[in-house]
């Protein structure tokens, strides 16, 4: 463990409360750009056929 | 104003102000916030480095309330006016809402263990987010459970508007429970006052926080709106199939 | 109350009677909790007299929520909703009427067993009479919460878990007050004034919303 990542007795709390929220926000921002993406891109998909169909 | 941004095209532009200024905005304001609170912040002088899980916990309290009263907000906006885009907002609402009221007892809960000496303690404060958490699963769980999509619009709007009823009396009624059987509070009321490089990193991670949320409803909403949009031109576009198709043999009597 | 109320009520009570004892239910479940609590606790009488009438409350306030996923899902499949409401009669007469029977027919036997279940966790004879008086009291707030809420879902099957879950979270503020009172020893005491007027607050709040829920369900 490096030295700028000791917080006294207590430096796994802090630690794990950091990486906690690092990992679920985390996970919502990746998921939510994952969903965004996907469904811009179906959307896209699927109005151009729409076109071609028309 | 409402119905000024019930128009999609209008809500796609605002969105493309905003997404990238309130997207930008959090990271600019969560990741300094977080490395000043860690890093450049001396030590409390009572609470030593553990006073450092302040920058994550208190923004995920205060953000998870602002984002019940949004939900309530928009639920009620959805229910009387009908306004399909409150209710997308609503939707999109609930699961951030339910993470940030996770992260925020998390925090807590690993804060408090070494300053009171306990993990979890029953008092209003704890106790309203942990029912906040489940007013948020409820909302989640009735709002997937009910199929026809327009009754289960209006029936999650009516669970959050009774949360938002409830949440104020379980406030009132766990004061009074825990004045009656607790010797004294363990949170120190106001407390004293912290210095101002203390405070600063955590407004600066209170409205980061608030921005990440505005993100996070504005790109759900927009996918939403897109996944919508993307099932009807398949619904109009099978239906011409059909009614194409149904042409076709009515006019063969063959068929 | 109005004659169509009575009416309802009558008719829920004779749809009761002949249902071969499904509304004894919340009671077994109630005397069944009580049981098994004492099993939990141990054999320890004190630590169990204490403990009693917070079990008693917890106890009743859970059987009254059973059963609550047929309190309208019924006469919403069978269409005997969609008459009332074309009749031109008002929704909030039908949900007062079906939460005074869910009382009645669930709720009361609950109350008349109480007492019982205390004296069988080893309650002293002085509390038996607030645990009885604060529920009475208390009872109307569970039943027309939870009734508000098997509104909400009565379009769905086998909905009772999730009736629960919505409803859990308003049962804490009548539990909190029941128990308090109980435990305060003192018919005159503010917890019993404030349970009081959460029970009063529910029977005013949970048919208006208990109908805006139905008028959903009904378009």
């Amino acid at each position: 463990m490096p030295d700028i990542f000791d917080f006294g007795k207590n430096s796994s709390f802090v630690l794990i409360c950091y990486g906690v929220s690092i990992a679920i926000l985390g996970t919502m921002i990746l998921m939510t750009i994952r969903r965004r993406i996907r469904a811009a891109r179906n959307l896209a998909k699927i109005e151009q056929k729409s076109r071609d169909l028309s | 104003m409402f119905s000024y941004f019930a128009n999609p095209v209008r809500f796609q532009n605002l969105c493309r102000i905003l997404v990238p200024v309130l997207g930008i905005g959090a990271l600019l304001l969560i990741v300094p916030a977080w490395a000043m609170g860690l890093f450049f912040v001396p030590p409390d002088y009572q609470q030593g480095d553990t006073f450092r899980i302040i920058y994550v916990h208190v923004p995920a309290v205060i953000v998870a309330s602002l984002a019940y009263a949004f939900l309530a907000g928009a639920s009620f906006v959805s229910f009387v006016w009908r306004h399909s885009l409150a209710d997308t907002a609503a939707k999109a609402a609930a699961p951030v809402g339910a993470a940030l009221t996770f992260l925020g007892l998390f925090t807590g809960a690993l804060w408090g263990k070494p300053m009171w000496g306990a993990y979890w303690v029953w008092d209003a404060r704890l106790t309203s987010t942990l029912i906040m958490l489940f007013l948020f699963l409820g909302y989640i769980a009735i709002r997937s459970a009910i199929r026809d999509e327009v009754a289960s619009t209006r029936i999650a709007a009516i669970t959050a508007m009774i949360g938002a009823i409830n949440l104020p009396i379980i406030k009132f009624s766990v004061d009074w429970w825990s004045s009656l059987h607790q010797p004294a509070s363990l949170l120190r009321a106001g407390g004293p006052a912290i210095d101002a490089s203390m405070s600063w990193p955590l407004y600066m991670s209170i409205a980061g926080y608030a921005c990440l949320f505005g993100w996070l409803v504005l790109q759900q909403m927009q996918s939403e709106l897109d996944e919508r949009r993307a099932y009807a031109l398949v619904q109009r576009a099978s239906g011409r199939v059909a009614s194409k198709a149904s042409a076709q043999s009515k006019g063969n009597p063959d068929a | 109350m109005t004659p169509a109320i009575t009416g309802l009520i009558g008719r829920e009570i004779r749809k009761a009677s002949r249902s071969g004892g499904s509304w004894a239910q919340g009671s077994v479940f109630f005397i069944l909790f009580t049981v098994l609590a004492a099993f939990a606790l141990g054999p320890e009488q004190e630590f169990r007299a204490n403990l009693a009438p917070a079990l008693v409350w917890l106890a009743a306030s859970l059987a009254s929520q059973l059963s609550l996923d047929r309190l309208f899902a019924e006469d919403l499949h069978d269409g005997t909703l969609e008459c009332w409401f074309v009749d031109g009669q008002s929704l909030v007469e039908f949900s007062i009427g079906k939460f005074i029977s869910h009382w009645l027919v669930v709720f009361t036997p609950i109350l008349i067993l109480s007492p019982l279940a205390a004296l069988m966790l080893g309650a002293p004879v002085s509390v038996l009479a607030l645990t009885f008086i604060s529920l009475a009291i208390g009872g109307p707030a569970l039943v027309f919460m939870g009734g508000m809420v098997s509104a909400l879902t009565a379009n769905l099957r086998g909905s009772g878990l999730l009736i629960v879950l919505i409803s859990g979270p308003l049962l804490a503020a009548p539990l909190i007050f029941g128990v308090g009172a109980v435990q305060i020893a003192d018919i005159a005491s503010s917890e019993l004034k404030i349970l009081g007027a959460i029970s009063l607050g529910a029977m005013v709040i949970a048919p208006v919303i208990a109908t805006l829920a139905l008028k959903v369900h009904l378009e």
